[in-house]
């Protein structure tokens, strides 16, 4: 079973909506109507909360802060009107609901799946921005994927579109509950005032359309799986191609979130041995053998159309990539020979994931389906015909390939930082009796020379740099073969330094916060009503959105004199006193994270106070020493 | 394959424990050149002979951690195997020195009073036997 992904959610509860769609004009059970009418509040409601992760601002923020763009503003303001239609309808007494009925109602049990596999969906999205017991966000590998641009486009069509759907339903619902006199009145005006706070978010939707997503925007995002690690899957004799890519897929998702968890260097650093990094190296030196006998098999074979003219060279390119890797790994593994860490054995995290895939690569590249690295279990290679004998199939066995080499591009790269970080810390040894003469050490080992350590470093440096190549290639591969893993390359594209929707913006002049003139100063003969809402309202404005930020404006206004009030009765001030940022909103992973949607500038990697990289934290830049402050309070 | 048998024979000859880990770390060094040379040779047997280098370098490193061995380089003898141009011949060759390195390794964490000398052997016999195991004609 593959990984479940943001697209298989989302197409599953998309399923369920478009069914409950397809009874309008259906006749319903009263019952029916009122559950269909919470459930419609939760979908809604759901749907507001993927864009508070997209447009991590408050409706305050939207009104006052002018470095804000039409779209952003935009998004703020269909999602405030979302959560004003969710308000009428959620808090319902559900003790009512047709859950349970027999036969099952199919309106509600549609939306009630519809609804759950949303919530689901954003989910999914949050196991990549999990937070530390202290509240500090922990990035993933997919995090910069998720916030980047293509990705915060796609979402945003996604929740668009089905905003226009649940907005359909509840005018259906809405007609359906008016001259039902066993609806209560509370959940007719409910559906009703709904009604038309959709289509004031729909509105808005579309007033601020930026940048259409694209069809690889889409993929993209469909593309993201969960971040939790699966359950390991040992090879079983006799897997099928199939099984076995899969198989690859599993260990290299588990592989990602070993290698890319917050803290894995510093853990790499300290539980690593000199066994497992010699083996971790021997095993990339095998995987990537194993790549260039597959790669060069499918190159080689004038039968096997895999992808048209020009794909045999791209194949062929990949092997010589894989080949290359393999042999800077082996350097690697040599460079390991007369070295050794304080402790011994196998203790690299994902030691066994590592072996389950050099067994599966083996199988696909051999024809023992039992094949392990013993000689006793030698085998020749597979026939083409019988290891791809179509395109699509090829394209299954690159997609296994990928994955292998992908992860191990990234391991690679993990352990050449724990390496740097364990041979600054002086904690690599050598034999005595291996160090030049003119060391005089009296005991069994000394502390590797420093010529052995910039050896052992510069292997390093060259394999990660070979298998970063070899990734490229296969890149480049499963991109035209459209192999399932060419999500690889389209995410490595979206989170790439190439100038993103984002960065432009940043580097635009709307981005910069303009200065306040001294002629727009307001001037101090202006009178400010009691309560912008009413004033608004006074002018006979049919405009909802208008009223809702006059609404905000009230709030803030309130909040505003709240807080001058609470700082004048302080006897201690200090800058950070009062200051409305530094509650959880502050700490919320999903907005640290979402800074960099297309509205704003792309997100700083985000790293511990004095770490030395810049924090940044909600988009308010914060000096580490301030943070750290901060975090006591 | 005379650099086999010689190290064979020297294995069977060491009488005492600074002897046997002299030969093991000798032994340990010529699997090791043998197995990484010979990874180039088949395709169908790189993870075999990569996987046998891994561990045998752990072997020589474990032995260099016995107290009874001594701090001066041993001898100076030749690992190059390459002449033979059987590759099942010269992993049988290899696969039967790694196993009564083993064997005697082994023997000698048993015998020995020394926790360092017996915690060394054990590891190092350890690695011999997977060399062994991976480079054997047949399954175990």
């Amino acid at each position: 079973m593959s990984a479940v992904t943001l697209g298989h959610l989302l197409a599953q509860g998309r399923g369920h909506l478009d069914a409950a769609i397809g009874l309008a004009g259906t006749p319903q059970r009263s019952e029916s109507v009122v559950t269909a009418a919470r459930l419609v509040g939760q979908l809604t409601f759901g749907l507001s909360r993927y864009l508070d992760d997209i447009a991590p601002y408050s409706l305050d923020e939207a009104i006052t802060r002018d470095d804000l763009e039409r779209d952003a503003r935009a998004t703020v303001d269909a999602r405030e009107a979302m959560k004003m239609a969710a308000e009428g309808l959620r808090d319902r007494d559900a003790e009512h609901d047709v859950y349970m009925v027999e036969p099952p109602d199919l309106l509600v049990a549609h939306l009630a799946a519809a609804a759950t596999l949303l919530t689901a969906g954003r989910d999914l999205l949050r196991t990549h921005f999990s937070t530390d017991p202290d509240g500090w966000p922990q990035r993933r590998d997919w995090a910069e994927v998720i916030t980047s641009a293509p990705v915060a486009r796609a979402l945003l069509a996604e929740v668009a579109d089905w905003l226009r759907q649940v907005t359909r339903l509840t005018g259906w619902l809405s007609l359906l509950s008016a001259p039902d006199p066993a609806v209560p009145a509370s959940v007719h005006e409910g559906l009703a005032d709904a009604y038309r706070w959709l289509l004031t978010g729909s509105a808005a939707f579309t007033a601020g359309q930026g940048d259409l997503a694209t069809e690889a925007d889409t993929e993209l995002m469909r593309a993201v799986p969960v971040s939790l690690p699966p359950r390991r899957r040992p090879p079983q004799d006799g897997e099928t191609v199939g099984e076995l890519a899969q198989g690859v897929a599993t260990s290299a998702a588990r592989l990602r979130i070993v290698a890319l968890a917050e803290g894995a260097e510093a853990l790499r650093s300290t539980v690593l041995t000199a066994e497992s990094w010699r083996w971790t190296a021997t095993g990339a030196a095998v995987i990537c053998h194993l790549s260039e006998l597959v790669l060069r098999s499918l190159a080689d074979s004038p039968g096997l159309e895999v992808g048209g003219p020009g794909m045999a060279g791209q194949l062929s390119d990949a092997a010589d990539a894989a080949a290359e890797a393999s042999a800077r790994w082996r350097g690697v593994a040599a460079g390991w020979n007369l070295m050794t860490t304080a402790t011994s054995g196998l203790t690299a995290p994902g030691i066994a994931d590592t072996g389950d895939l050099i067994l599966r690569l083996g199988r696909l590249a051999f024809t023992d389906p039992g094949w392990t690295p013993l000689r006793a279990r030698r085998a020749p290679m597979r026939d083409v015909a019988d290891l791809a004998p179509n395109t699509a199939q090829a394209a299954v066995v690159v997609g296994a390939l990928h994955n292998a080499v992908d992860i191990l591009a990234q391991v690679g790269a993990a352990d050449l930082r724990a390496v740097e970080t364990v041979i600054q810390a002086w904690r690599i040894y050598m034999p005595t009796r291996a160090l030049p003469e003119y060391y005089d050490v009296p005991y069994r080992y000394g502390k590797a020379s420093p010529e052995a350590t910039a050896d052992l470093l510069r292997a390093y440096r060259a394999a990660c740099g070979a298998t970063d190549h070899a990734v490229t290639g296969l890149d480049t591969v499963a991109v035209t073969m459209n192999a399932p893993t060419r999500f690889l390359a389209a995410a490595k594209a979206a989170i790439s330094p190439a100038p993103s929707i984002g960065e432009r913006r940043e580097a635009g002049p709307l981005a910069r916060p303009r200065q306040r003139s001294a002629a727009s100063t307001p001037q101090p003969s202006v009178v400010w009503p009691d309560s912008v809402e009413q004033a608004v309202r006074n002018t006979g404005s049919p405009d909802l959105i208008l009223q809702m930020r006059a609404r905000a404006i009230d709030k803030l206004a309130t909040k505003l004199i709240d807080e001058a009030k609470e700082y004048s009765q302080d006897d201690a001030p200090g800058p950070l006193r009062g200051h409305g940022r530094t509650g959880p909103l502050a700490r919320n992973p999903a907005r640290a994270a979402g800074e960099n949607f297309p509205l704003g500038p792309r997100a700083a990697p985000i790293t511990r106070p004095g770490a030395g990289a810049p924090v940044r934290s909600a988009g308010v830049p914060v000096h580490p020493q301030n943070e750290g402050l901060r975090r006591q309070r | 394959m005379p650099e086999i048998e010689n190290m064979r024979a020297r294995l069977e000859a060491a009488s005492d424990l600074p002897g046997l880990l002299a030969a093991a770390w000798d032994a340990f060094s010529l699997l090791l050149a043998a197995c990484q040379d010979s990874e180039d040779r088949s395709a169908e047997l790189f993870a075999a002979f990569a996987f046998s280098a891994a561990a045998a370098a752990e072997g020589r490193l474990a032995i260099a951690g016995a107290p009874s061995l001594s701090a001066e380089p041993g001898q100076t003898a030749s690992n190059d195997v390459s002449s033979e141009s059987d590759l099942d011949k010269l992993a049988d060759a290899l696969a039967g020195l790694a196993g009564r390195l083993g064997e005697r390794l082994l023997s000698a964490a048993r015998e020995s009073a020394h926790r360092g000398d017996r915690g060394a052997c054990e590891h190092a016999a350890a690695q011999a036997a997977r060399v062994s195991e991976i480079l054997a004609p047949d399954w175990p």
